[in-house]
């Protein structure tokens, strides 16, 4: 059955080389795959065309983990052409063929002569790059696998309106956005132009408004001045520290030390490299404002830590954190005055749109007949009073400047709480992509470049 | 009469919760809103997690009563349904011959206890 060839899409801009490994076939040949399907990747490095042993430095921080993802625009069944992969780790890690745009890799057949696939380019290109929080951290399972302090995905559609959303977000808006296959297909795919994904993870430090305000304002200076205390003051010999301990530190003083808000996002299209320091959308999660921040007795600044994290620290680390840094109770009325403080310093860096997820604020498993066991304020101790005082603030917050809310609350209860966020903050399938369906039309809605049809 | 408290079924998911606070001392009389426990829900059950599904609730008595026994201590993991007090309406009742029904209860969610903070744990 005639079919429609696989080709390259173009990538390489003027002045530049790009290497890749062999594809890593990612469906079987033969294989009926739907619109939307990743069907195979690479690792791909950018060099300059004089200096092409040498990466260029804009990717310098994320060479390891640059990735070419080819997807089908459309349906069809894939041949994959003889000769294209070699498997091992000349397909993961040998950069050893030029990227040719026009290369025929394999053949996209309809599955029905009366429905012939109706586009000349069956093949859209998405670059994916991952930011290792160590460079030991090596893991080639996969598209967009291993230990990252950042991850980002874009379309390489050169020449078209180009857009920029970064979540700060927590758990829960960091795996909405990157899908099932925790590779973002879901969310990029369903966007019309050429989007740009950012995720910072919030695996040590959690992101909220206090702490991102403080990264953004913060000076050299003032770093240096936290890598120096840090040195001095970590018990890294005392007899209980584990090694383990030591990546803890050293994680926490990367996110002192930088601001994800307003740092480097190169992107690499066949156009050229573009690199984006002001998004255009930001987002974040309203279950990343706890109640209790720490606050460093001498130097001032905030850090605001999941327990869980501090919890498996040794004791000797959870003693530095106790002589070292003093706990802050945030009541919703200094989140709201973060928030504030963070929208009006985003604005001024030049992000126009600001997206708050709100919180799941209730649940079927509690039955309150009175409120008599409680201490007021009751905020401070019950739940779901706290979510319900926190979503309302925000409500409060979005009369006064201009923020959309991702009604997670709303959607959640629609679905089915128990169901499908069953601990009230890690969501289903279903939720997730009711999410990323919500975050998509508000994007679209404000007009947002590569987000808007 | 004799009541009991058993372990509920805060949420549908769960086998087993892990007491983290019990309020009343055995012999004090209990009235209606008293605290009784604090317990922690852990959807990951043994398995290290990151970002563990965990949930913290309080349960609280809503009628009078005498706290005549604990049978369960901080720190235990008890399961689904496992009692963890005795109760009285009556100060000197016997209440070793078993309870005759449930102690009426109110179960609540509550924010996360952090518990590294204090050196003793």
């Amino acid at each position: 059955m005639p079919g429609q060839p696989l080709r390259l899409p173009p990538l390489v801009p003027p002045g530049l080389t790009v290497l890749r490994s062999g594809l890593r076939w990612l469906c079987e040949d033969g294989q009926v795959c739907a619109p939307g399907t990743i069907i195979a990747c690479c690792n791909i490095g950018v060099s300059p065309l004089e200096r092409s042993s040498r990466c260029v430095p804009e990717f310098a921080p994320e060479n390891r983990d640059f990735q070419a993802a080819l997807v089908l625009r459309v349906g069809g069944r894939v041949r994959i052409a003889s000769g294209i992969s070699l498997g091992g780790f000349v397909d993961r890690a040998i950069f050893h063929c030029p990227w040719e745009a026009g290369a025929t890799i394999g053949t996209l057949e309809p599955l029905d002569d009366s429905d012939p696939i109706r586009t000349d380019e069956p093949l859209r290109l998405m670059l994916a790059a991952g930011r290792r929080v160590t460079e030991l951290a090596e893991v080639k399972t996969g598209l967009l696998a291993g230990w990252h302090d950042r991850s980002r995905v874009w379309w390489a559609d050169a020449g078209s309106m180009f857009g920029t959303l970064l979540s700060l977000g927590g758990c829960d808006m960091t795996w909405t956005l990157r899908g099932e296959h925790s590779n973002y297909r879901e969310f990029l795919c369903e966007l019309p132009g050429a989007s740009h994904v950012v995720v910072v993870p919030d695996d040590l430090m959690v992101h909220n408004a206090r702490v991102l305000l403080e990264q953004l304002s913060r000076t050299p200076e003032q770093r240096d001045l936290i890598t120096a205390d840090l040195a001095a003051t970590f018990p890294f010999g005392a007899p209980s520290v584990k090694p383990t301990d030591w990546f803890f530190v050293s994680g926490l003083l990367s996110a002192l030390t930088r601001s994800p808000i307003d740092e480097a996002k190169p992107v690499l299209n066949a156009s050229g490299i573009q690199t984006i320091t002001c998004p255009d959308a930001m987002i974040v999660s309203l279950i990343s404002e706890h109640g209790w921040v720490l606050r460093h007795r001498r130097l001032g600044y905030t850090i605001c830590l999941l327990d869980f994290r501090i919890t498996e620290t040794s004791e000797a680390v959870r003693d530095w954190i106790r002589t070292h840094f003093e706990p802050v109770w945030r009541d919703p009325d200094a989140i709201r005055r973060d928030y504030r403080e963070l929208f009006d310093a985003v604005r001024n860096a030049g992000i126009r749109h600001f997206l708050v997820m709100n919180r799941m604020s209730t649940t079927g498993h509690e039955d309150i007949l009175t409120y008599a066991p409680f201490d007021l304020p009751l905020g401070k101790t019950i739940a779901s009073v706290r979510s319900q005082e926190m979503n309302l603030m925000l409500h409060d917050l979005a009369a006064e400047r201009d923020i959309a809310i991702i009604d997670n609350d709303a959607i959640a209860a629609e679905l089915g709480g128990a169901r499908h966020i069953p601990d009230g903050i890690h969501g289903s399938g279903t939720l997730q992509a009711e999410l990323r369906r919500e975050i998509r039309r508000i994007l679209a809605l404000r007009g947002v470049p590569g987000f808007a049809g | 009469m004799i009541l009991t408290i058993a372990l509920p079924h805060v949420n549908p998911l769960m086998d087993s919760a892990l007491v983290r606070e019990i309020f009343p001392q055995v012999g004090s009389l209990l009235l209606p809103g008293a605290k009784l426990l604090d317990i922690k829900v852990d959807l990951s059950l043994a398995v290290t997690h990151d970002c563990p599904p965990e949930s913290h609730h309080r349960i609280a008595l809503r009628e009078r009563a005498w706290l005549r026994q604990r049978l369960v201590g901080v720190g235990d993991e008890v399961v689904v349904g496992a009692p963890l007090l005795i109760l009285t309406t009556d100060p000197d009742e016997d209440w070793e011959t078993g309870p005759q029904r449930a102690a009426r209860v109110t179960q609540v969610g509550i924010l996360p206890q952090t518990n590294w903070w204090d050196q003793s744990v």
